[in-house]
């Protein structure tokens, strides 16, 4: 399968997403471009606390995601077809239909191994493996 | 269940008109579908409604609309809603009056409330007696398909799945989009099944049989998930007959196969292309397609004699 050769734009990356709202809250604009600019500026100093998966051409990007409890994690639909995060054993509240460029987030707090799938497209499928604090 | 029963399960249009009609087109959304002596058969219609191939004449005909995707708004297709529209205009403007129209799924984009309000809407300005809906993933997005089903699967049985005799031929409208799971292809269920093997026992296998369903019944490409998993119990079914005419859509293009008396057949959409198989990274919408080229695509305004010429030929080698 090769369904992710088109990969989503470089500059799109957590840690730069971090830079950019820390740099935001430090001129102290409005939260609108990083909508959850405050809480992420307070974690700057921990980059791994808030990490993003993109999805986009019909795949979770990264599909394995390894983060400690307490970690919110933010999906953004890149494609322009709906998407889901759906707990494949309901073990974490799945999100409403994604349109595109809709962001969901979840904060794990307990550790363990947390699969999810799209259930528009079930051949798109993640995980969450969350590790003691 | 026969059509004139109450409980049947379709959506009465306002203006009830009956007609037999003479010939079958691409009509915008879809196709026409003439049921000729036990085989469907398609045939052209240009955009003014004139007949350009000699008349055909069938025992009734139908029209199949497939993915409307009301609430797309991005490239190729803006407007989706003004392209159902043309579809429907396309069907109105047919000689005769189609019997009734089947929605092959996808009817929104999103399932949201006022999507479905548009697709009623639109839908519900068909000439034709009635519109017989199967849901796509679209369309039970969020709640399994609780309000779709509320408003466009009445009289169904089970999870929304139906059957019903018209003139001789047996409909049977099947649910493929629901209870997926993780990695796998779209599923019928167990329970879908044991219903199904038993509405089709005891009926004649010289019944021409037509089956509706959203996700195709065979696999077209699994990579991109086009396919039912458990679609290969359902045909050991329906295999016994001698005609037997399964119309999916899902994929928004035309995609055709033959399997001893089963032909298996996608429609497009009405409201967006998407690439062959394996020609690009993602099932997506195809948004490189330029304005002018999308109504060709999406099949509402040019009808093409190669299609139809197509249809025809393994659709005629069913028979054989």
């Amino acid at each position: 399968m090769t369904r992710s050769m088109q990969h989503s734009p470089r500059w799109f990356t957590p840690h730069l997403a971090l830079l950019c709202a820390a740099v935001a809250a430090a001129a102290a604009f409005p939260a609108g471009a990083a909508d959850r600019a405050p809480a992420v500026a307070a974690s700057a100093a921990q980059p791994a606390t808030s990490p993003e998966v993109t999805i986009s051409n019909f795949s979770f990007q990264p599909a394995l995601l390894t983060v400690k409890a307490g970690t919110r994690v933010t999906w953004t639909n890149r494609d322009t077809t709906p998407h889901t995060v759906t707990s494949t054993d309901k073990r974490f509240e799945s999100s409403a239909g994604l349109d595109t460029n809709d962001r969901y987030s979840y904060v794990f707090g307990k550790a363990g191994t947390y699969e999810y799938f799209c259930s528009l497209h079930p051949m798109m499928v993640g995980k969450v493996v969350v590790s003691e604090p | 269940m026969t059509l004139d029963r109450p409980d049947f399960p379709a959506v009465e249009q306002p203006t009830p008109r009956r007609k037999f009609l003479k010939c079958m087109t691409w009509a915008g959304t879809g196709v026409l579908w003439v049921m000729q002596g036990g085989v469907l058969r398609a045939q052209a219609l240009d955009a003014r409604g004139t007949d350009p191939v000699p008349a055909r004449r069938g025992d009734f005909s139908f029209v199949q609309v497939s993915d409307s995707h009301i609430g797309f708004h991005q490239a190729p297709n803006p407007d989706v809603t003004a392209t159902l529209r043309e579809a429907v205009a396309k069907v109105n403007a047919l000689p005769a009056r189609a019997d009734f129209v089947v929605h092959t799924g996808d009817l929104t984009h999103l399932a949201k409330p006022d999507q479905f309000d548009t697709a009623a809407q639109v839908m519900g300005e068909l000439a034709t007696d009635r519109v017989f809906y199967v849901p796509g993933e679209h369309d039970v997005l969020g709640d399994d398909g609780k309000q779709y089903f509320s408003r466009f699967g009445r009289g169904a049985t089970g999870q929304g799945w139906y059957s019903f005799d018209y003139r001789g031929a047996h409909f049977v409208g099947l649910i493929n989009v629901l209870n997926f799971k993780p990695g796998g292809l779209g599923v019928l269920g167990r329970e879908q099944l044991e219903w199904l093997e038993k509405d089709l026992r005891g009926r004649s296998s010289s019944t021409p049989i037509v089956v509706l369903a959203h996700m195709p019944l065979w696999t077209v490409y699994e990579q991109w998930g086009w396919g039912t998993e458990d679609s290969a119990q359902a045909l050991t079914y329906l295999r016994r007959f001698g005609s037997v005419t399964v119309l999916n859509g899902h994929i928004h293009q035309i995609q055709q196969k033959v399997e001893g008396n089963v032909a298996f057949y996608t429609a497009r959409s009405t409201a967006y292309p998407i690439p062959a198989a394996g020609t690009v990274p993602a099932p997506g919408p195809d948004a490189s397609v330029v304005a002018d080229r999308l109504h060709g695509l999406i099949g509402v305004r040019d009808v093409t004699y190669r299609t139809v010429d197509s249809a025809l030929a393994i659709t005629d080698a069913t028979l054989a």
